[in-house]
C-alpha cells in the first residue's frame, strides 16, 4: 500500500461507505425487465411472427392451418418475385443514386455559394419532408397519367400535341417520382455535413491554388464522403420500402415492387396471408443490409467530423454567371415537388369533372363539400387526428423513459434496450404491418384503431428515442449535479433541470413522429378495416376505385392537417425542423 | 519570395468596420507578427491578403502583383502564397503525402519533382517515414508539422500563419516555436504570423504590428515595443506595467521629464518618443513590475523610495508583490533569494531610464 502513504490509516470500524455497491443496488431489475419487456412485445414480436407466419398455410386463428415451406419457396425461388426482387433493389439503387446527385448539388449551392435568399430556398427544398409522397404521387398521377394527365392535355390543347409526351405510369415515372421525393434526406444529411466541416479545409485547398471545382471535387465531397454514403443508404431502404408511389403510379402492370407484391397478397383474391409474410421477410432482409451498410458509413461520418469553434464566415463561391441556372435547379426542384402537384390537386379538387379543358373549366366547391360532408370521411378525419396525437404523444413518453433510464438512471442492459429501440427503424412499414397483422389478428385490438396506434408506436419508437437521447446527452450533467448539491431530490431535479431543458428535443420528436403518423399509408393500409380508415387510406380507396377527385380532395385534407401541425410547431412553439431528422 | 504590403485596408460587414486604414510592408524575408486580442481585426487582415476574405478598400501588392484594389480581389488560388492554419486542416481522406503533394500536383508538377519536392520537405518538419499515414492517425503537433509542410513545399511567395500554435499544448507549443522560427531563418521565406500570444510574437518576431479594434497601433522591433510603447495599450498589452496617472512638474530637452505622482510623488521618466515631449501637463506613467529593484535600506540617488510591503506571492524564480509609496499602489517582481514579508518597509530603486512618460492624444 505504497500509494496511501500520506493517507491515515483506516481503523476497521470506520470503513469508507461504499458508494459503488449502493448504487448497484439501486439499479434493480424491475425497470429494465419491464421496459424490455414492453420494448419486445412492441417491436420484436411482430417481425418474429411474421417470420413464423411465412411457414404457416393459413393465419394463426384457422384451426386447419399448418407449417410448411410452401410460400418461403415460392417467394425465394420462383420468377415473378425474383423479378420484383431484382426490380426493386434495381429501383431503389437508382433511385438513391438520383436522389444522392440532385441532394448533393442542392446542398453544395446553399451551402457554399452566394447563392440568394438561402434561408427560404433551403426550407423550400426540405418542405416535401412535411408532405405525404402518397399525395405527391396522387398529383403525379393528376398531372402526367397517359390519357386524361393535365400536362397532356394541355399540350393537345395548347399545341395540338398528338399522344401522351409525358408518362408516369412507367417504371421511369415512378422511379424519378421516387427521387424527387427522397431528394430532401439525401440534401439533409448531406448539407449537416457539409455545415459541420472546418472550412479551413478548403481554404487550404484554395491557397494551394485549386480552383472552385476541383476543390469541390478533390477536398469537399471526399471530406463528407461518409455522410454522401450514408445518405444514399438511407434513402435506399427508405425506397425498398415504398409502397405509395409505386402503388399509386400503376402497381404491378408498370413496375413490379415487393411492398405493392405484399399488399396485393393481403388485399385482392386469392388472399394469401402466408405469401405476404414471406415477401415481408424478403423486404425485410433487402432492407437489414441497407441498414447495414448505412450505419457503417454513418460510423465513419461521425470520426470525420472536424467541427471547429471559429467565428469568422465562411468564403462564399462567387457563382456570377452561374447564379441563374443554379436558382432554376432550385426553382425547378421546388416546381416539380411542391408547385404544380399542389395547383394540379387544387384544380382537379374546384373544377366539375365535366370541364372538357384546362383553360375554360368551371370552378366549384360541389365537390368539396359532398366529400367533407360524407360520414365516412369525417368519420377518417377523426380517426386520422386520433392517430395523430395519440401515436407521437405515446412514442415521445416511451421515448423519454427509454432515454432517461439509459443515460440517467443507468439501467443494467441499457446497450440491449438501445438496440431494440432502434431496430425497427431497419423495418418498412409495410413490413411491420404485415407482422402487426399476424401478432394482432387474435386480439381484440385488430381492425380498431388502436391496432394502428400500436403499429406507429413501434415503428416511429426509434425517432423519438434518438431525438430524446441527443438532447440529454446534449445536457452537461454538471447542470444537473448543481441541482442536486443546491439540495434538490432526484425527481425534483429530474422534473426542473433534466426535462426542462429537453423541451425543445421532446417537442420536435412529437412534431415528427405526428408528421409521420398522419401520412404514413404502408401498415395502415394493411391493417385497415371499415371503422378505421385515416385519411391516407380513404385516399386510397378512391383512387382504386377511380375517384381521383375524391382522393385529390382527401388528399388536400391531409395537407392540410400536416400544415396546420408544422406551422404550429415552427411559428408557435419555435421548434427548427430541418434539425429534427 | 516577394515583398507584401498593404496600404489603406479597410474591411467593412454592413455597418462595422472590422479593419479601418491598415498599412504597413512585410520585406523581404522578414517575419512579421500581427499582435493583438481578439477581435483586433489580425485574423482579418490575414485573411484579406489570403484572398479569404473580401477587402472593402485599399491595395494588397505581393511582389509587384496588385492582388486587392479597391474592393476587387484576385482569388486565393492565384495569389501564389501559402497559409498554415489554426486548426491545421489535414485532409483526412488523404496520406500525408498526398497531402503535401497536393499543391504541387495542382500545378501539374512532373511526379518525379514532385516525389523529391514532398519527401525533402517531410525531411525538413521531421516526418520522415509519416508519408503514408492518414491525417487523422497523427497526433496534433504532427499534424500541425503537416500543414507545415503542405505549406512550404509549394515555394510561396509568402506565407500566412493564422495562430498555428494554439490548439497545440503549452510544452509543445514551446517547442514549436523555436523550430517555426528557425526553420523560417533557413528558408528565408517572407511570413506574416497572426497571434495574440505576446511572448510568441516576441520571441518569433523580426517586427510586431500591434493591433487594436480593427486599427495599428505600434509597429516595431520587439525591442522596441517593449521599451518605447507610444499608447497606453501598447504599454499594457506587452510586459507587465504599472499605468498611472501624472503631471508633468519639470522637463529638460533630452526628454526626460519629473511626473508629479497622486499623493506628490515625483519621479523621474523618459518620453520615448520625441513627438510625445511636453512640459506640462497630464501624462501616464509606465513602471514596469520588473524594473523596480530592492536596495539595501539608506541608499540615495534618482527614484529611490521606501516602500512598504502590502501583500507578496510567491512565483518561484520570482515574487510578486504590491508595495506602496505614498499613496501610490505599485505591483512589482523582486528577486526571490532575499524576498520581503508583508508589513516589511523595503528600500526600492527604479531606474529612471526604465520609466516610460507618454502623453496619449
Amino acid at each position: 500500500m505504497s500509494v496511501s502513504a500520506t493517507a491515515p490509516a483506516l481503523k476497521a470500524d470506520d470503513r469508507p461507505i461504499d458508494y459503488a455497491s449502493m448504487r448497484r443496488r439501486r439499479r434493480g431489475f424491475v425497470l429494465p425487465l419491464v421496459l424490455g419487456g414492453l420494448l419486445c412485445v412492441l417491436v420484436l414480436v411482430p417481425i418474429v411472427l411474421m417470420f413464423v407466419g411465412s411457414i404457416r398455410t393459413g393465419t394463426f386463428v384457422d384451426p386447419r392451418a399448418q407449417f410448411s415451406l410452401r410460400s418461403l419457396t415460392t417467394v425465394y425461388t420462383t420468377l415473378p418475385f425474383l423479378t420484383s426482387l431484382a426490380v426493386t433493389v434495381g429501383a431503389s439503387l437508382l433511385v438513391s443514386f438520383i436522389a444522392s446527385l440532385v441532394g448533393i448539388a442542392l446542398a453544395w449551392l446553399l451551402a457554399r455559394t452566394d447563392m440568394p435568399a438561402k434561408g427560404l430556398m433551403e426550407n423550400a427544398v426540405i418542405a416535401p419532408l412535411y408532405l405525404s409522397p402518397f399525395v405527391g404521387a396522387l398529383a403525379w398521377l393528376i398531372l402526367a397519367s397517359p390519357n386524361a394527365g393535365l400536362l397532356n392535355v394541355l399540350a393537345r390543347d395548347l399545341f395540338g400535341a398528338t399522344g401522351p409526351i409525358l408518362n408516369v405510369t412507367t417504371a421511369t415515372g415512378i422511379i424519378l417520382v421516387m427521387a424527387l421525393y427522397n431528394v430532401p434526406y439525401a440534401y439533409m444529411t448531406v448539407s449537416a455535413a457539409l455545415k459541420g466541416m472546418d472550412p479551413s479545409m478548403e481554404e487550404a485547398s484554395y491557397l494551394n491554388g485549386a480552383g472552385t471545382l476541383s476543390t469541390a471535387l478533390k477536398v469537399t465531397f471526399p471530406v463528407v464522403r461518409p455522410s454522401i454514403i450514408s445518405a444514399f443508404f438511407f434513402v435506399f431502404v427508405l425506397t425498398c420500402g415504398t409502397f405509395s408511389i409505386p402503388a399509386a403510379l400503376g402497381g404491378t402492370q408498370a413496375m413490379p415492387f415487393l411492398a405493392v407484391d405484399i399488399y396485393r397478397s393481403v388485399a385482392t383474391y386469392p388472399i394469401n396471408y402466408a405469401r405476404a409474410a414471406a415477401i415481408g421477410t424478403l423486404l425485410f432482409w433487402i432492407s437489414l443490409i441497407g441498414v447495414a451498410f448505412y450505419r457503417y458509413a454513418s460510423r465513419i461520418a461521425t470520426r470525420f467530423v472536424t467541427v471547429t469553434a471559429r467565428g469568422y464566415r465562411m468564403r462564399l463561391v462567387k457563382l456570377r454567371g452561374w447564379q441563374l441556372p443554379a436558382m432554376l435547379l432550385i426553382v425547378a426542384y421546388v416546381t416539380l415537388a411542391i408547385i404544380l402537384p399542389y395547383l394540379a390537386l387544387l384544380y382537379v379538387a374546384f373544377t366539375s369533372f365535366t370541364s372538357s379543358s384546362i383553360l375554360d373549366a368551371t370552378f366549384t366547391l360541389a365537390n368539396i363539400q359532398s366529400v367533407v360532408g360524407s360520414v365516412a370521411v369525417r368519420q377518417s378525419i377523426g380517426n386520422t387526428l386520433l392517430v395523430g396525437i395519440l401515436a407521437p404523444t405515446l412514442c415521445v413518453l416511451l421515448g423519454v423513459i427509454i432515454a432517461y433510464s439509459i443515460r440517467r438512471l443507468r439501467i443494467r442492459g441499457a446497450g440491449a434496450l438501445d438496440y431494440i429501440a432502434m431496430f425497427p427503424i431497419a423495418v418498412p412499414g409495410i413490413v411491420f404491418g404485415t407482422g402487426i397483422f399476424w401478432t394482432y389478428l387474435m386480439t381484440p385490438a385488430y381492425g380498431t384503431i388502436w391496432i394502428l396506434v400500436i403499429a406507429f408506436v413501434a415503428s416511429y419508437i426509434p425517432f423519438a428515442y434518438r431525438m430524446v437521447d441527443t438532447s440529454i446527452i446534449q445536457i452537461d450533467k454538471s447542470l444537473e449535479e448543481a441541482s442536486a448539491v443546491c439540495g434538490a431530490s432526484h425527481w425534483r431535479t429530474a422534473w426542473q433541470v433534466t426535462f426542462k431543458l429537453i423541451r425543445p428535443g421532446i417537442l420536435s420528436a412529437w412534431i415528427l413522429v405526428f408528421i409521420f403518423s398522419v401520412r404514413e399509408i404502408s401498415a395502415a393500409i394493411l391493417l385497415a378495416s371499415p371503422s378505421n380508415k385515416v385519411l391516407s387510406v380513404m385516399s386510397w380507396d378512391y383512387l382504386e376505385f377511380g375517384n381521383v377527385q375524391n382522393a385529390a380532395i382527401i388528399g388536400l385534407l391531409q395537407t392540410l392537417i400536416l400544415v396546420a401541425g408544422v406551422i404550429v410547431s415552427r411559428y408557435v412553439l419555435r421548434i427548427r425542423l430541418s434539425q429534427a431528422t | 519570395m516577394a515583398k507584401l504590403s498593404v496600404e489603406d485596408l479597410v474591411v467593412t460587414y454592413g455597418s462595422v468596420k472590422a479593419v479601418r486604414n491598415v498599412s504597413f510592408t512585410v520585406e523581404d524575408g522578414e517575419f512579421v507578427s500581427l499582435l493583438g486580442p481578439s477581435g483586433c481585426g489580425k485574423t482579418t487582415t490575414l485573411r484579406c491578403i489570403a484572398g479569404l476574405e473580401g477587402s472593402s478598400g485599399g491595395t494588397i501588392r505581393i511582389g509587384d502583383d496588385v492582388v486587392a484594389a479597391d474592393g476587387r480581389d484576385v482569388p486565393p488560388e492565384k495569389r501564389g502564397i501559402n497559409m498554415v492554419f489554426q486548426s491545421y486542416a489535414v485532409w483526412p481522406h488523404m496520406t500525408v503525402f498526398e497531402n503535401v503533394a497536393y499543391g504541387l500536383r495542382t500545378r501539374r508538377e512532373p511526379a518525379a519533382n514532385v516525389d523529391a519536392k514532398v519527401r525533402e520537405a517531410l525531411r525538413i518538419v521531421g516526418l520522415e517515414g509519416y508519408a503514408d499515414r492518414y491525417g487523422t492517425e497523427l497526433s496534433g503537433g504532427q499534424q500541425q508539422r503537416v500543414a507545415l509542410a503542405r505549406a512550404i513545399v509549394t515555394s510561396p511567395r509568402l506565407l500566412l500563419f493564422d495562430e498555428p500554435l494554439s490548439n497545440l499544448d503549452a510544452g509543445l507549443r514551446d517547442r514549436m516555436r523555436y523550430e517555426l522560427v528557425e526553420l523560417q531563418r533557413r528558408l528565408g521565406q517572407t511570413s506574416l504570423y497572426v497571434t495574440h500570444d505576446q511572448s510568441e510574437a516576441m520571441l518569433m518576431s523580426d517586427r510586431i504590428i500591434l493591433m487594436k479594434d480593427g486599427e495599428m497601433i505600434q509597429s516595431g522591433t520587439p525591442q522596441d515595443l517593449y521599451n518605447r510603447p507610444a499608447t497606453r495599450f501598447a504599454a499594457e498589452f506587452i510586459g507587465n506595467a504599472n499605468i498611472l496617472n501624472g503631471v508633468i512638474a519639470r522637463s529638460s530637452s533630452d526628454g526626460s521629464a519629473f511626473a508629479r505622482l497622486p499623493g506628490g510623488l515625483e519621479i523621474e521618466g523618459q518620453f520615448s518618443w520625441p513627438e510625445q515631449m511636453r512640459s506640462s501637463g497630464s501624462v501616464l506613467v509606465c513602471i514596469r513590475a520588473e524594473s523596480i529593484a530592492r536596495i539595501p535600506d539608506g541608499e540615495g540617488g534618482a527614484n529611490c523610495f521606501d516602500a512598504e510591503v502590502v501583500s507578496t506571492s510567491f512565483l518561484g524564480s520570482v515574487v510578486s508583490c504590491m508595495i506602496r509609496i505614498g499613496e501610490v499602489t505599485l505591483r512589482a517582481e523582486l528577486g526571490a533569494r532575499r524576498h520581503p514579508r508583508s508589513g516589511e518597509t523595503i528600500r526600492v530603486r527604479i531606474e529612471p531610464d526604465t520609466v516610460i512618460l507618454i502623453s496619449e492624444h
